[in-house]
């Protein structure tokens, strides 16, 4: 085949990139809103009795953001997972613990990682905790999925530190201290 | 004939633009789920969804390798990009993986068809060969991507 036979698939790659490119575009205002409409309806069920939110940057480490509620405040989270960052939502009261978090992106091996998106008995696990419950102490890992568990307490550590400013001391994710 | 060295490129490119556009798509409506990556086993089930298609429409369809290559890692770099899905770096690696990927799965896809075909009318064998090559790459996700 002559190079010139080959345009029309080119032409039908560079074509198929160029009108996703401009799709993308077009939605982006529409997808940003939407997304912050999403993240707003969290903050106010993971902090009961505030309605607004002041967005503080995070410690450019874990910690994303901060959103500053009446009642307390949510750590924006992001630790490394089993393959991929887990990302969390995390909520401290005045008090200084733990009062809610939701796990807000996450790509854990299906079946076992991944029930940290669903297992809701391990989750509860860290409300009330002030950041320093340990997995196979305080907290019950989920079964095969020590590495997530591990992930989901180092955020909520992180979190509770960077939100009372107390050095919680991190749980290192990587397999070889699992308990 | 001449044409049907076309037809896989360009339906691998189809079938990546409506996922892409379907992501895209539900995001805006369903933004507070969380989607899953395109790694390996995606960029696996794509090329398989390709080819299939390519064996409904051209059943004799002769590959270029090269032609493959270089389509596939246009496709998978490029569209992405373009939806904003990944960043340039991101890019290059699915790029990369992608247009590997397109190669090997279409010699085993052809291959395995092949050895399916009893020569008897058999219009599943193409869907049956997908299966089989998608069950065998599952232990890979995760790898690469």
């Amino acid at each position: 085949m002559k190079v010139k036979e080959y345009v029309p698939a080119l032409g039908a790659v560079l074509l198929a990139a160029l009108l996703l490119t401009a799709v993308s575009f077009a939605l982006r205002g529409m997808q940003e809103e939407r997304s912050r409409a999403a993240l707003e309806q969290q903050l106010t069920l993971l902090l009961p009795g505030s309605t607004d939110f002041t967005h503080r940057s995070g410690d450019g480490h874990l910690v994303q953001a901060l959103y500053e509620g009446q009642t307390g405040t949510v750590a924006r989270v992001r630790c490394p997972g089993y393959v991929y960052d887990v990302e969390l939502l995390v909520a401290v009261g005045e008090e200084g613990t733990v009062t809610g978090l939701t796990v807000w992106d996450a790509h854990e091996t299906v079946g076992l990682g991944s029930d940290i998106l669903t297992d809701h008995t391990f989750l509860a696990q860290f409300l009330t905790t002030d950041g320093t419950a340990e997995v196979g102490e305080e907290i019950r890992p989920i079964s095969g999925a020590t590495v997530s568990s591990r992930a989901v307490s180092r955020c909520v550590g992180a979190a509770v530190s960077a939100i009372t400013g107390v050095d919680v001391p991190s749980q290192a994710t990587p397999w070889g201290d699992a308990p | 004939m001449k044409k049907n060295v076309l037809i896989l490129p360009v339906t691998l490119t189809a079938m990546l633009w409506l996922y892409l556009l379907a992501e895209m798509v539900l995001r805006l409506v369903l933004p507070q789920l969380i989607f899953p990556r395109l790694e390996l086993t995606g960029v696996v089930l794509l090329c398989l969804a390709a080819q299939v298609a390519e064996s409904y429409l051209a059943p004799h369809a002769r590959h270029n390798y090269l032609l493959l290559l270089l389509l596939g890692a246009l496709a998978f770099g490029l569209l992405p990009l373009g939806a904003g899905f990944v960043h340039w770096q991101q890019a290059l690696v699915l790029a990369a993986a992608g247009a590997v990927a397109l190669c090997v799965t279409t010699f085993l896809f052809v291959s395995l068809r092949h050895r399916l075909d009893d020569g008897q009318r058999a219009p599943l064998t193409p869907l049956l060969a997908a299966l089989c090559l998608y069950l065998a790459v599952q232990p890979l996700r995760g790898v690469l991507l």
